[in-house]
């Protein structure tokens, strides 16, 4: 690992206020599962690594009357451990359980776990490829590897697959993620927050979060009594591993109708993928077995796997299925 | 905890960018004073200047556990915490589980079970298992699996492990 | 054979005797160790698959501070090394992406890894091939001069044995199947990355170094560096795993000598888990052709197997695996009469195949536990039925050895009580209630039987045992420990013998300087039989010196001595009895000592037998398949240890799930760059994927021990792989001929059934 400068920051405004100066050269450090791999592997080399562990207020569940708020750098198992994080904010809990492994857990924060980049091989072993200066994306030649990061629903440049479980639980509960900047707060949604990997002024940039930017808090607003979830994560271990295909399901079940139903997969594209043609299969409507099955065609109708990745779409159709399945069980 | 160190921006302090920077770290109980460059790892402090040789380097990659330690008395991956982050904080590492000839119940156990084959995830499987026994309640098989889920082992097939775990459960409650 | 009744050690389960260092953490690994003045030193890695190295520039390199030393190709001894002599210290060809290239040694490791990019290497890529088949073409690219299949051509394989006639056992088959399967990379994980400490004092080079081998290694560096073997010294006492994967020279060992010797000091390389995973070596991976035929009872009539294996870029392990695979047809299934086994080892730019626990034996045991199964389901038949009629049974001549050795017999087989009692643990074929399955799940039993040496290895091994004044009695061996806590075993055999309890038993080891040699290491299973004996007859043979200094001492017959507890009576007059401190004392006075030694020859009769049965459960939407459970049988002759050997079982049968399922060493095939370089990419099972495991000891009494034991580390993995396979075919009727069986292999399966 590259030397660095490790600075020190007590509140946003000062954390911010050196990104106004230093945005190029500053890495952000949460819980470092990320960055120091990457820092590791010689990937990124940041003169300044700006530790957000320390800076107030970022750490912390609040629930009030408008619903929860979570602090970007409370940390996975803060979430497990909280009797904050209940009733239809339980998603969370089933999503935070599959994440990584329990030391990671510990130290892994809600805001690195959005903002985490992809984990193709290609990319983090230093190959050649367009994150790293290339032109292509080597998974997809004729002699690549596109079996367990690529995503099944193209891509621009990058093909690798959007890995937080977190984003598709926030998409599911139309979570507010705020962001802070020299000029204040904004408020995006995690679609907006993760549009896909884009190269801007040089970087790549994973998120949309400015370079003068730092993700504060989460927010969910209040579900209906009947609000239903489910979390599943496919993958081939049972700790550590990335989704090969994840899904996070929720909405309310009343009258013996789905309604404001979401369904978000992970996995299977360079951003945290909404089944939105799925949604209006079910949205309104009793959710019997044939309308779920039509449903989990849907969310794939628009899949265009690579050579080796095409069985994603198999199991995606069949975490649609067992998810919205589940949801109705649960009314 | 805060540090002096030039000010750059505001008041956002940089501590570290050319030499060391001095702090200390409470280990097994014991402050140690060190001379530390920000980008040493944990690991790298206890096994190089502190001389701990008991917490192991097995991936560097936060995925394999020989390198867990209780940070205040949670396991964390000690490759991949820096040591600056570790001030202020209780280092519990295998060697602090033992005094002179007393061994802790966990490590007689897994010693009796043969749950130490090559030893080298030994360490830190101990601790994650400690970390367990700690908490109030009465995990069962799945829950103690949970636990370790983050140490892997090549050598035992985790079994020895569960049941060395299980009986220090059942010999402390 | 000596059974003793009244056993107090032999056949317990006696705390291993590295355990309290092992769980307080205290134990010294290789990489623990640091030397006055240590080095650190890091290699610097090819980034092409094949290429001429025109020059290297190290100016800015030895302009740093910190950098004391480094190698290039210009530096090192033209000896080649390796099993092949296909190595030098360092080239000025690369062949693989990974392959070494130059070191440098710095005061630290920071410096040294800030050394390392400063180098300015300008190469000349050259075509590569990834390939064996490819490799095998005579328009290849050519590794070496030779050729890239290794001793052999396209017309002559590299290996290759045979009995009787294939073509005229086919025709007498009622049924011929054709097959051709293939199986994968596969990396032995062990938790510890390698590491060695080279210090060059000027006269003498001592090495610690993670290996199994410590002898062997100290052969080499002698042979390389010209120096006399005395003036080597390798020291390997205990090594975090190893799984054949730490078992022969590698190049980062010479590298640090150099460092070392152009540095005047101490050089210690520890590999980082990325060089570990693809910088040493993988169980190779094989294509596999299998045409067989049998009749309608079962009786397979000819078996041939044909072998492309990939050998990678160098043969950094030994090609012994690619030969000695053939004992899974010719010694598993003797009684088959025509077989015929060849198989092509093939240069590839690519990381080096090498042996790994079951050496051969687990990936053609593989291979054919999955053809036998598609055999029997062909004629109609059982496999067990199969498995019953074509293997080897006692008084069995091994014909593989032929013509150096004939009329060779097979020495202990307990294969049939091995599948008697799988069987009935599984609940083979019997109709018993069963957890209930989600809708798209499906169940599933398969079943394999396996075998490897269990005094395996090429050489003797060495031991020697003394009786101290203490009353204590050392055991020196050259048995490292990687895990298998043979030092308990041993002690407990030497402690058998002498009448004394553990902790009156201590053992040294693991140090050329003082241990008995042993070139074939700590491998082939065979630290228990071949070990075990040295250290018996050693034992016995101290033990008579004991009893006769006592009747001189006691002025009694020798017949009329007894031993018991470190005492020795005079069994008509209980009252005369002289402890064995005293009598190392007495024997000190005379200026002798009470020691015995002995060597062992390792030997290609004795076998170890298993078989694996396996409950899956496959997820027919998915594709993903979960082992609910794996019965395990396994003939160990004897447990010496049961605590230590169903460890061994457990450990290996979880190694077989994760060959069978998760793991593999997957290659780019446009660049050939291996994409399993992280440690989440390699996949290794978590405590959270291990099935409950069954192991099941079979004790066959081998004769040739005195205890009846045989090595049992490696034969339990062989047939866990296949029992999967199979099972997943029961389940949903989809054969994986391609390991591992990961969940789109399965989907695409289940879609081509329809």
């Amino acid at each position: 690992m590259s030397r660095f400068g490790y600075v020190q920051a007590d509140s946003l405004e000062d954390a911010v206020g050196f990104l106004q100066a230093y945005r190029e050269e500053t890495a952000l450090l949460a819980g470092g599962t990320d960055i120091l791999l990457r820092m590791k592997s010689r990937l990124d080399r940041p003169k300044y690594l700006l530790n957000l562990k320390d800076v107030f207020g970022l750490r912390g569940i609040k629930r009030n009357e408008s619903g929860i708020e979570i602090g970007s750098l409370t940390t996975i198992s803060d979430i497990l451990d909280s009797p904050l994080v209940a009733g239809a904010y339980g998603l969370l809990k089933d999503t935070c359980k599959e994440i990584a492994s329990p030391q990671i857990r510990n130290v892994g924060t809600v805001g690195g776990n959005l903002c985490q980049q992809v984990w193709c091989p290609y990319y983090r072993n230093g190959f050649l490829c367009w994150l790293n200066g290339g032109k292509i994306c080597p998974a997809v030649l004729r002699g690549g590897d596109n079996r367990w990061y690529q995503s099944i629903f193209g891509g621009d440049r990058c093909l690798a697959a959007h890995p937080s479980d977190l984003a598709i639980a926030l998409l599911a509960l139309d979570a507010d993620v705020e962001v802070c900047g020299p000029g204040g707060s904004r408020t995006l949604k995690v679609d907006q927050l993760l549009p896909g990997v884009k190269r801007e002024e040089g970087r790549i940039r994973f998120v949309s979060i400015r370079g003068d930017e730092i993700l504060s808090k989460i927010t969910i607003g209040l579900k209906p009594d009947r609000f239903r979830y489910k979390y599943a994560k496919f993958r081939l271990r049972r700790s550590w591993d990335f989704a090969i295909v994840g899904i996070a399901v929720a909405g309310t079940m009343e009258n013996g109708v789905c309604s404001n139903i979401r369904i978000a997969l992970g996995g299977v594209a360079t951003k945290p993928y909404r089944c939105i043609e799925a949604e209006k299969i079910l949205e309104c409507q009793p959710p019997e077995s044939d309308r779920i099955e039509a449903a989990a065609q849907a969310a794939f109708a628009k899949a265009r796997p690579f050579s080796q990745n095409q069985f994603k779409v198999d199991i995606g159709r069949a975490l649609v299925r067992r998810a919205l399945s589940a949801l109705r069980l649960d009314a | 905890m805060k540090m002096q160190g030039a000010q750059i921006s505001g008041k956002a302090r940089v501590i570290g960018l050319e030499g060391t920077v001095k702090i200390e770290l409470n280990i097994n109980g014991e402050i140690y004073p060190l001379d530390v460059e920000p980008r040493w790892s944990l690991l790298k402090v206890l096994r190089d200047l502190v001389g701990l040789k008991g917490t192991k380097k097995g991936c560097d990659q936060a995925s394999c556990g020989s390198c867990t330690v209780l940070l205040n008395g949670l396991p964390i991956y000690s490759c991949i915490t820096l040591a600056l982050d570790a001030m202020g904080k209780d280092i519990i590492t295998i060697e602090g589980l033992s005094q002179g000839d007393k061994i802790d119940p966990i490590q007689e156990s897994f010693a009796r079970h043969g749950a130490a084959q090559c030893g080298f995830c030994t360490p830190g499987m101990i601790l994650s298992a400690k970390a367990l026994l700690n908490k109030a309640g009465r995990p069962d098989e799945n829950e103690i699996a949970e636990a370790l889920a983050g140490n892997l082992c090549r050598c035992t097939g985790y079994s020895s492990i569960i049941k060395a775990t299980l009986e220090t459960l059942h010999r402390l409650r | 054979m000596e059974m003793h009744p009244s056993e107090k050690l032999v056949g317990k389960s006696v705390t291993p005797v590295m355990a309290y260092d092992k769980v307080r953490g205290s134990v010294e690994y290789p990489s623990d160790i640091t030397l006055p003045d240590m080095l650190y030193a890091k290699i610097l890695r090819s980034p092409y698959p094949h290429a001429k190295i025109v020059k290297i520039c190290s100016e800015e390199v030895e302009r740093h501070a910190k950098v004391k030393a480094l190698v290039t190709y210009r530096d090192v001894p033209q000896i080649p090394m390796g099993q092949m002599r296909d190595m030098y210290v360092l080239e000025d060809r690369v062949r693989f992406i990974g392959d070494e290239v130059a070191a440098v040694a710095a005061e630290d490791e920071d410096s040294a890894e800030e050394a390392l990019q400063l180098f300015k290497v300008s190469y000349e890529p050259l075509k590569a091939v990834f390939d064996p088949e490819e490799a095998m073409r005579p328009d290849a690219p050519l590794l070496y001069p030779d050729g890239n299949i290794i001793r052999g051509s396209s017309s002559k394989p590299t290996f290759v044995l045979q009995k009787g006639d294939i073509e005229s056992g086919l025709k007498a088959a009622d049924v011929v199947l054709e097959r051709t399967y293939s199986t994968q990379f596969q990396s032995p994980l062990a938790m510890e990355p390698r590491c060695c400490v080279a210090n060059w004092d000027g006269k003498r080079l001592e090495v610690w170094e993670s290996t199994q081998r410590p002898s062997y290694v100290r052969d080499e560096l002698a042979r390389v560096f010209n120096l006399a073997p005395d003036n080597v010294r390798v020291v390997a006492k205990v090594v975090g795993g190893a799984f054949g994967g730490k078992n022969f020279v590698q190049r980062y060992t010479f590298i640090a000598s150099l460092l070392s010797m152009k540095s005047g000091r101490p050089v210690k390389i520890s590999f980082d888990r990325r060089e570990e995973l693809i910088g040493a070596y993988l169980r190779y991976p094989h294509k596999i052709c299998v045409k067989g035929g049998a009749t309608h009872d079962g009786r397979v009539t000819a078996l041939y197997l044909k072998l492309v294996s990939n050998a990678g870029n160098a043969v950094r392990e030994s090609l012994t695996p690619i030969s000695i695979a053939s004992r899974i047809p010719f010694v598993l299934y003797a009684r088959i009469p025509n077989i015929k086994y060849e198989a092509y080892a093939a240069y590839t730019n690519t990381p080096s195949g090498g042996g790994v626990r079951g050496y051969g034996g687990t990936e053609v045991g593989h291979v054919l536990g999955l053809f036998m199964d598609e055999l029997a389901e062909e004629i109609g038949i059982d496999p067990l039925e199969v498995y019953t009629v074509n293997t080897v049974k006692m008084g069995d001549e091994l014909s593989h050895l032929a013509p150096r050795a004939t009329n060779v017999k097979v020495s202990s087989v307990g294969l049939a009580e091995c599948l008697t009692k799988g069987a009935a643990a599984i609940g083979w074929r019997a109709s018993v209630p069963k957890s209930v399955l989600a809708v798209s799940e499906r169940r599933g039993f398969g079943c394999a039987i396996g075998l490897w040496t269990g005094a395996g290895g090429s050489t003797p091994s060495g031991a020697q045992v003394d009786v101290l004044e203490d009353g204590s009695v050392i055991l020196s061996n050259p048995v490292v420990d990687h895990g298998g806590e043979q030092q308990t075993e041993l002690r407990q055999m030497v402690g058998e013998v002498m009448g004394l309890p553990m902790e009156k038993v201590t053992s040294i080891w693991g140090d050329t300087d003082c241990c008995p040699e042993d070139l074939t290491g700590v491998v082939a299973s065979r630290t228990t039989l071949v070990v075990g004996v040295a250290a018996i007859s050693a034992s016995q043979e101290a033990k008579k010196k004991l009893l006769r200094l006592a009747s001189e001492y006691l002025q009694a017959d020798f017949d009329d001595l007894g031993i018991e507890e470190g005492l020795i009576r005079v069994r008509s007059n209980r009252d005369l009895k002289v402890s064995f401190g005293e009598l190392a004392k007495y024997a000190a006075s005379r200026g002798e000592s009470i020691t015995g030694s002995s060597t062992c020859q390792p030997n290609d009769s004795i076998y170890s037998f298993s078989a694996a049965f396996a409950e899956v459960i496959v997820d027919v939407e998915t594709g993903l398949v979960r082992v609910s459970k794996i019965v395990n049988p396994v003939d160990v002759g004897r447990a010496i240890n049961p605590l230590t050997l169903e460890g061994q079982i457990v450990g290996a049968a979880l190694q077989g799930c994760g060959y069978a399922l998760t793991e593999e060493m997957t290659l780019d095939k446009t660049y050939g760059f291996a994409l399993n370089q992280q440690l989440y990419d390699y996949k290794s099972p978590s405590i959270l994927d291990c099935p409950e495991i069954i192991p099941i000891v079979v004790e066959s009494y081998e004769p040739l021990h005195p205890f009846g034991a045989k090595g049992a580390a490696e034969a339990p993995m062989v047939p866990v792989a296949p029992a999967i396979v199979n099972a997943i075919y029961d389940a949903v009727g989809v054969r994986i001929r391609d390991l591992p069986a990961t969940p789109d292999k399965v989907l695409a399966g289940l879609r081509r059934k329809g």
